[in-house]
């Protein structure tokens, strides 16, 4: 038994034939070739797999594809705009909040879903934000002082990057 | 082969129930026991997201009704929880990660019965009961006490669904929540806490609610222990020799393990804390 779904997918309405027990994340990945979503521990762990659906944050590695029908999807795709980064993407770099690079694409949708709910949050409340999503080589401090500078308005908003 | 549904209502809901039937609602326990080998492939998947009458909570007389696929992150934000039942709002604070807040719902946390619950303490301590509707349509209401049988078993039959769970109101009781797990976050309940006091004037106590979680194969509240505290006042005599009784009991009914060392001493000093806590 196959399935249509049709969803929206970093703005774009997209329909996908599915099985009705395929996960959000290989749909992502083998279906639509979105291979920044990262399978980490694939039990809903460690955060790797993250996307934002309807404005809140899930792991897709535990999120049924089919149930995704009309929803509003975000990837780590959605954030770069014209080759230019956004502001989180660039400040993650700035800070050296990344090494091997595979749990980021979660870390920078985390901190860009916690600024768009609570523009102003504490250390502590930032720290909560990301408290979904482990990195094992970096450390969080230089994830979390990332998070802050975009908040602290470093960067210009809407995906142009201050030079 | 497998079937799946996903109906927009209750009535389309329950002309889906089938014998063979699993429901998924936030996904974030069967998707890891499908990765596990559990087999839906002669199954019938009953996708519970799409139904907006399950979803939200409703002011009742005396409480709350919180309908079964409203998201643990939703409690944590709902004002008329955060009025009526703190406590049931910080638990939910402490469940697994925002991802897993945002997906995960009340009715999977009791439907599953995991003994490391952290909504399920503080459900029992507002008297919470599960609201059951069958495929003919009559609806049944239980106490989660018996609801929950065992670990994973619930007494909920193939030809029914969770619709809701009921709380009272315990606005004017001072409530608290306490959690210890692995790690702050991402960390499963290795013990759990959750208790309510209400005094009279003269600081005797009016009523109290005591709720062990995680530390039991079932979440338990001390009934009898709340009892004998009624009329009385919080001195340290009283509060070392009732976190002795819950602790010895919870020796008695877990039975002695390897971790009982560490964790019965623990649970003599937490429940001590909390009520010296509450005694402010």
């Amino acid at each position: 038994m196959k399935l249509m779904l049709n969803m929206t997918i970093n703005n774009e309405k997209i329909s996908v034939e599915i099985e009705p027990d395929s996960r959000l994340l290989d749909v992502l990945r083998d279906d639509l070739g979105l291979l920044g979503t990262k399978e980490g521990c694939g039990v809903g762990e460690c955060g790797a797999c993250t996307v934002i659906i309807d404005g809140k944050t899930a792991n897709s590695c535990v999120t049924l594809a089919a149930s995704m029908e009309g929803c509003d999807i975000k990837t780590i795709e959605y954030l770069s705009k014209n080759g230019k980064l956004h502001p989180m993407q660039k400040s993650f770099i700035d800070n050296s909040a990344l090494q091997c690079g595979f749990c980021t694409p979660g870390f920078v949708l985390s901190g860009v879903n916690l600024l768009e709910r609570n523009p102003n949050p504490t250390e502590e409340e930032i720290k909560e934000g990301i408290s979904g999503n482990i990195c094992r080589c970096t450390g969080y401090e230089q994830i979390v002082k990332a998070v802050e500078d975009v908040r602290d308005e470093k960067y210009i908003k809407d995906g142009a990057c201050d030079e | 082969m497998l079937n799946y549904f996903r109906p927009k209502t209750i009535k389309e809901c329950l002309e889906c129930i089938t014998d063979d039937r699993v429901y998924i609602a936030g996904g974030t326990d069967l998707l890891v026991e499908m990765r596990n080998g559990h087999d839906l492939s002669k199954k019938t998947l009953i996708d519970l997201s799409h139904i907006p009458e399950l979803k939200g909570v409703k002011k009742i007389d005396g409480g709350l009704e919180i309908m079964a696929c409203t998201s643990h992150d939703d409690l944590v934000l709902n004002k008329d929880v955060n009025k009526s039942l703190k406590v049931l709002s910080d638990a939910c604070r402490t469940v697994g990660s925002p991802q897993i807040r945002n997906m995960g719902t009340i009715g999977g946390s009791i439907g599953t019965a995991s003994p490391a619950s952290d909504p399920m303490p503080a459900l029992m301590l507002a008297d919470g009961s599960a609201v059951i509707i069958n495929k003919k349509g009559e609806i049944r209401e239980e106490k989660l006490e018996k609801f929950v049988v065992k670990p994973g078993i619930t007494t909920l039959k193939n030809d029914e669904l969770i619709l809701s769970v009921k709380v009272k109101s315990l606005e004017d009781y001072k409530q608290s929540f306490f959690k210890i797990g692995r790690r702050k976050a991402l960390a499963i309940a290795r013990l759990n806490f959750a208790m309510a006091i209400l005094k009279n004037k003269d600081n005797t106590i009016k009523d109290i609610k005591i709720v062990v979680g995680a530390a039991l194969p079932v979440t338990k509240r001390f009934y009898d222990i709340e009892k004998q505290l009624i009329g009385k006042k919080l001195t340290e005599k009283i509060i070392e020799k009732i976190s002795k009784d819950i602790s010895d009991q919870v020796l008695e009914i877990a039975g002695p393990r390897k971790s009982s060392e560490y964790k019965i001493p623990v649970i003599k000093n937490i429940i001590s804390r909390m009520l010296k806590d509450m005694e402010v």
